[in-house]
């Protein structure tokens, strides 16, 4: 347990490097965005001494180094700035908009699974059968299936032909429906595959025909023994999973006017509003950082010699 | 050299292979030969025959400036294929020369790669993507450099490996030994076990690029109208999706035939070449 717990803290400082590169990074894209918030002041009665007083106000004349640590202490203190379109605060836009994403992502992985996870069960387990065949083949097109146009293609048939559900917009659970579909078949075909192949794997070693030699009945080795272990990577990839995951929503909330940080995103980057962008790329860097680094510790606490492989690096 | 192309025939026996190489052949052919396949230009604009659905004239209808559906669709061929080879071939250099670096010479030149390897890795491709396209303003040069700066560390992470194991085989010692500078070590000894590898994960490379690159472009910050990309059509098209639904449907079948055509490719030299290789 000793060894878990010095290699979860050495993951979790990993990740803290992880973030502050990230946020030297995003400070570095603004910081080299022309022109400065000052500039941005569209004023006549602004002379030559007032700008040069509002940069010192503001600690724009300092070095670059001192300005970013100004900025990330009061990133840490939840002020992300304020948007240049509308003066809100970046916190705040993104604390109203951050539930709508975290509703349609966390429905599509949910959804996912519940689907994926059975069908790739019986298709390992049936391995060369027409249903395993026919599997294989589903999961490369709809792997091949961009978001965005499997977006517009399900607006063509539930809401323009069958007018069965709402265009876009977000009216309740029906509203629900095709963006999480829209975000569900891409993703699902490699956690069906994942799972296919990790029974596939299970099957092939000795606990399994021990247990078959010994005479369990078929059913019992399957749960107990086949999918109990084939779970374990299936388990750890849906944390592994967000980052695609969050990508995806930023395209399908674009398409279905999904009030959430995606399509936040996206209006500012039409808009130039850098602060948000900032702000959002740096929420959604967060979430992905502390998703994978859980899916990484559990790893290690299924897996000791992950944990001896980590452990063993100097962080 | 010979061994690759032993591989490669061995390959052609297979049938995953076979269908990936004709698909992506029927693509490069299209991309060429644009000019001769489209019977329109890309941009020939006729207001009058606006929003014409599918006929003998117009095989894919006509979008809402009068302009041929099918020829834009052809000429965007040029574009995903342009935009996916080069920004591939960028990050294959990046990644594998990272890679072949940080296992080859360990220590903090090694710690420094992995942490930048760490850094992209943790963060949503597509997202980083929009970040670095939002920094550097809309255009097809830019979204090639963002798809190779975001797409670089899976070469990294799986060279790496391999070359620290490399390092340590016997015949690598005896050309230490013998006084063979490390840069020959690795371009004479080294590198050539890489090749396999470095193709199967290229090829494998080139579907994720095309759907990033219309992905950018549907977003607004890769090629700009009146560029043919398919992402931009599809863009486009989302406002008469009521009237015109044929604008929008074939772009998306010419992006998914492109990339399962790769992946087909991409597989069929995995399972000759590397079949243990998981990704």
């Amino acid at each position: 347990m000793n060894d878990l717990a010095a290699y979860a803290i050495r993951r979790t400082f990993q990740s803290i490097f992880i973030v502050l590169a990230v946020t030297i990074m995003l400070f570095a894209i603004m910081h080299m965005m022309p022109g400065d918030p000052i500039q941005l002041i569209d004023n006549p009665r602004l002379d030559e001494a007032t700008t040069a007083k509002l940069r010192a106000r503001w600690g724009l004349d300092k070095p670059a180094v001192i300005q970013y640590i100004y900025w990330l202490g009061n990133v840490v203190q939840g002020d992300l700035g304020r948007s240049i379109t509308n003066g809100q605060s970046v916190s705040v836009l993104l604390a109203a908009r951050l539930p709508a994403t975290l509703q349609l992502t966390l429905s599509a992985l949910l959804l996912q699974y519940i689907i994926a996870v059975p069908l790739g069960l019986l298709a390992g387990y049936r391995q060369g059968s027409f249903f395993d065949k026919s599997a294989v083949v589903v999961t490369s097109i709809l792997r091949a299936i961009p978001f965005f146009w499997l977006g517009i293609i399900m607006i063509l048939i539930f809401a323009v032909t069958f007018r069965i559900l709402p265009v876009s917009g977000y009216w309740g659970m029906k509203s629900l429906i095709l963006p999480v579909l829209t975000l569900t078949l891409p993703t699902l075909a490699d956690t069906l595959r994942l799972t296919r192949s990790e029974v596939l794997e299970v099957l092939r070693e000795k606990h399994v025909t021990t247990a078959v030699a010994k005479g369990l009945r078929r059913r019992a080795v399957i749960l107990r023994h086949v999918l109990l272990n084939a779970m374990v990577p299936v388990t750890v990839m849906f944390f592994l999973s967000v980052p695609w995951l969050i990508g995806g929503s930023v395209i399908v909330e674009t398409i279905f006017a999904w009030p959430g940080t995606g399509r936040l995103l996206w209006k500012a980057i039409s808009a130039q509003d850098y602060p948000v962008v900032q702000g959002i790329i740096l929420m959604i860097s967060l979430l992905t950082v502390i998703s994978t680094t859980i899916g990484d510790i559990l790893t290690g606490l299924i897996d000791p010699r992950i944990r001896a492989e980590l452990g063993g690096r100097a962080a | 050299m010979i061994a690759i192309f032993r591989a490669l025939l061995a390959a052609c026996r297979s049938k995953t292979f076979s269908a990936g190489s004709i698909m992506m052949l029927s693509v490069i052919f299209t991309a060429l030969f644009a000019d001769w396949i489209a019977p329109f230009t890309y941009d020939e604009m006729n207001i009058m025959d606006a929003l014409q659905p599918p006929s003998k004239v117009h095989l894919l209808g006509t979008d809402h400036l009068g302009r041929d559906c099918f020829s834009r669709l052809v000429y965007g061929t040029r574009i995903a294929l342009k935009v996916c080879v080069i920004a591939v071939s960028i990050q294959t250099i990046v990644g594998v020369v990272l890679g072949l670096l940080a296992g080859f010479f360990g220590g903090w030149q090694d710690r420094i790669i992995i942490f930048f390897t760490d850094v992209i890795w943790a963060l949503p491709p597509i997202v980083l993507a929009i970040a670095i396209c939002t920094m550097l303003g809309p255009s097809l040069t830019n979204v090639i450099i963002a798809i190779a700066a975001v797409s670089w560390a899976q070469f990294t992470r799986i060279v790496r490996p391999k070359t620290q194991a490399l390092k340590n085989m016997p015949y690598v010692e005896a050309a230490r030994a013998l006084g063979e500078s490390k840069f020959s070590i690795i371009v004479r000894y080294i590198f050539p076990n890489i090749i396999p590898v470095t193709i199967v994960l290229s090829t494998l490379a080139l579907p994720v690029a095309v759907i990033n690159t219309t992905a950018l472009g549907f977003l607004g910050l890769g090629a700009q109208p009146p560029q043919p990309d398919w992402g931009v059509i599809l863009y486009e098209s989302m406002t008469y999706i009521r009237k015109a639904p044929w604008i929008s449907i074939f772009p998306g079948l010419a992006i998914i035939y492109m990339v399962v055509g790769f992946n087909l490719l991409g597989e069929g030299l995995r399972d000759v070449m590397d079949p243990r290789l998981k990704v």
